[in-house]
């Protein structure tokens, strides 16, 4: 638990500015040119006036998105011109990753800038501590409308968040949700299938198009002061069902499995259990559409940022909960280690700031930066308790990298046959370490991008090996005793 | 000596084993991507379906319909042996052994006994085609799976909690482990 920060500092660096050339009046320019100072003030001020005005923010999650399933990062055929067009007007972060590749807590860590071990999320059965700070509540300390919109999915209740006008969510299906007939809860109140939470939005049924509909309304309701909306999507997860649209567009494509995959991998050593009844081939294509479909949905954001005259001065930032196994490691779901399940797609998008846009930063951000890198972007202060890192020096292009190594830990989530893990992550390695039934792995991630190749048993690597575990224990017990970073 | 009512299953069994190494380990040697999927799908029969044969061809091997429930249920139990070794491999014995318990074990079980069902029809008319003797009708091999769809869709009719897959099965979990 901490504290509400001081009041924001929205007007910092503009004032700053003034000031400078204030002082640069008095001592430098003759009288005669003051004049020509304050032209220049004038020909800055609509300038000074945008970078003054609180950006709004518009941040939209989806679910099991992995990093490379999208246009952008070279897909084969799943079309995202939506996302590509976020990547073209804004930063792509390609290397940006999850610190525990499970939906809740990582929805926690996103919301908190907290790794699990601190918000207490740790796996999809462990509860919501609703003492937990979110950045809903500094934004609404600064004066900020804000929004949750769809998906919560933390066990423990729907809770009464703090710091969050509206809160559009289901508790359906365990709290996931389906990608049709979900009834919304309201503000704590549970509504009929169908009834919408916003006055004059219709609902169409499926579930992507109706948390865009309500989002546009409630954007629309809110364009004249600064907002902050969480767009939280229940797709692409299983059932991975496309709107009527774009089901069966992608029947033809081929799609290659990974080498060690084969079609019926979902029947295999436990994979049964996540209840994916398909081959292979059929659920990834089923997941390109639903890709595809959530993109179109997202396009319909942009357009009304744009039709608002509100896009400039918005952060918009898109990420995925976890990443996706479609086979690799003979493996499917999320939860392990390995880079398929723990990357994610992550872009930012700020007009007024960004300097070059279509920019690409490869260096490793988190899922837990996304909170501070929202207050430093809203000009407040980042909490000390928050362990992310403001992506702003990135995103400002003024910093290439926020860090070295980072920590992912897996908390055992009983009956999914996955055992708990940590591993260390650097730019270089990943080192993989398990509670029981496996052995330690460690990986070149440059050499060997797909993890094929366990280094640990190498004499070559056994020094580097012990420096990656003395990093490992000395991360961790920075990260459980609570220090930030 | 093996009886000849033990041929089918010790077949099955060889099939499967078979079928299991070149499944889960043929592609590090770059057996075709084809190959593979028809051994999986054989794999997967062998698990799923073969109490129908195995069943059905140790009954017109000379085995009692006891015997050869027995024998049916051969490979599933092994089957369901593996999946609990790997289980205590992640989770510890307690909680390993106790995943075993898991719906979907059960209702596998449930429709290993469908599988002798049908086995025991097609044997029974079979014999009726041959000598004429009466085909024997029993509900038996149907009552595992209405039983557990019984307790699982009253459960969750009425009281909208789901016992043996998750939340049920996850409170025994807690109540056991602590967890």
């Amino acid at each position: 638990m901490v504290g509400i920060p001081a009041p924001p500092r929205y007007f910092r660096s503009a004032s700053a500015t003034v000031v400078k050339l204030h002082i640069m009046k008095k001592t430098l320019f003759p009288r005669c040119k003051q004049w020509c100072l304050l032209m220049f003030l004038a020909l800055l001020s609509p300038w000074l006036a945008v970078a003054a005005e609180p950006p709004n923010i518009v941040f939209i999650l989806s679910d099991d998105h992995r990093w490379d399933a999208m246009g952008v990062m070279g897909h084969p055929f799943i079309d995202t011109p939506n996302l590509d067009r976020i990547a073209d007007e804004g930063v792509l972060f390609e290397n940006a990753f999850v610190t525990s590749s499970l939906c809740s807590p990582s929805r926690a860590s996103f919301l908190t800038g907290m790794y699990p071990q601190q918000h207490g999320v740790q796996n999809n059965f462990t509860a919501w501590d609703n003492s937990n700070v979110t950045f809903f509540e500094y934004l609404k300390e600064a004066g900020y409308n804000t929004a949750f919109i769809g998906k919560w999915h933390m066990p423990g209740g729907i809770p009464k968040l703090r710091g969050v006008d509206e809160f559009i969510t289901f508790d359906h299906m365990g709290g996931q949700g389906a990608y049709y007939g979900t009834p919304f809860i309201f503000n704590g109140e549970h509504l009929a299938v169908g009834e919408s939470p916003l006055p004059n939005v219709e609902l169409s049924g499926y579930i992507t198009e109706d948390l865009t509909e309500l989002a546009l309304a409630w954007i629309t309701q809110n364009r004249d002061r600064p907002f902050a909306l969480y767009l939280s999507h229940k797709a692409l997860h299983l059932p991975m069902t496309p709107s009527a649209d774009w089901s069966g567009r992608y029947d033809n494509e081929p799609v290659v499995l990974p080498p060690e995959a084969d079609s019926w991998l979902a029947f295999a050593d436990g994979n049964f259990k996540h209840f994916l009844w398909d081959p292979l081939e059929a659920k990834m294509r089923d997941y390109a559409e639903t890709a595809a479909a959530m993109d179109e949905q997202i396009g319909r954001v942009l357009d009304q940022l744009d039709e608002l005259g509100l896009a400039d001065n918005t952060l918009l930032i898109y990420a995925g909960d976890n990443g996706y196994l479609w086979g690799e490691h003979r493996l499917i779901d999320k939860r392990w280690a390995y880079e398929e399940s723990i990357r994610i797609p992550f872009l930012v998008r700020y007009p007024a700031r960004l300097r070059e846009p279509g920019r690409r930063n490869s260096s490793m951000v988190l899922n837990q930066d996304l909170a501070p890198t929202i207050l430093e972007m809203a000009g407040l202060a980042v909490p000390a308790a928050m362990q992310g890192e403001s992506l702003a020096p990135l995103i400002d292009g003024t910093d290439e990298s926020v860090r070295e190594a980072w920590i992912y830990k897996y908390f055992e989530d009983f009956p999914y046959p996955v055992p708990e893990q940590t591993a260390l992550r650097t730019d270089h390695y990943k080192l993989i370490t398990y509670k029981r039934g496996r052995g330690d792995e460690l990986f070149d991630v440059i050499t060997d991008p797909r993890e094929q190749h366990n280094l640990i048993n190498e004499p070559a690597m056994q020094v580097h090996l012990e420096t990656m575990r003395a990093e490992m224990a000395a991360q961790l017990q920075t990260i459980e005793s609570g220090s930030a970073r | 000596m093996i009886r000849r009512f033990g041929y089918p299953v010790l077949a099955t069994l060889l099939v499967a084993v078979l079928a299991t190494l070149v499944y889960d380990y043929a592609w590090i040697w770059g057996v075709p991507l084809w190959l593979r999927n028809a051994t999986g799908l054989l794999l997967f029969s062998c698990i799923m379906l073969s109490p129908a044969w195995v069943y059905g061809l140790s009954r017109l091997s000379g085995a009692t319909w006891g015997r050869a429930v027995r024998l049916a249920l051969v490979l599933p139990v092994l089957w369901h042996i593996k999946e609990i070794i790997a289980a205590c491999k992640i989770f510890g014995i307690g909680p390993g052994i106790y995943t075993g318990l898991q719906g979907p074990y059960l209702f596998y079980y449930g429709l290993c006994f469908l599988a002798m069902g049908l086995g025991h029809l097609l044997v029974s008319l079979f014999w009726h085609e041959r000598s004429g003797a009466s085909v024997w009708r029993t509900p038996l091999f149907l009552l595992p799976l209405i039983t557990l769809g019984s307790v699982e869709g009253l459960g969750f009719a009425l009281f909208k909690y789901d016992l043996l897959f998750f939340q049920g099965f996850l409170a025994g979990y807690r109540a056991l482990f602590g967890g």
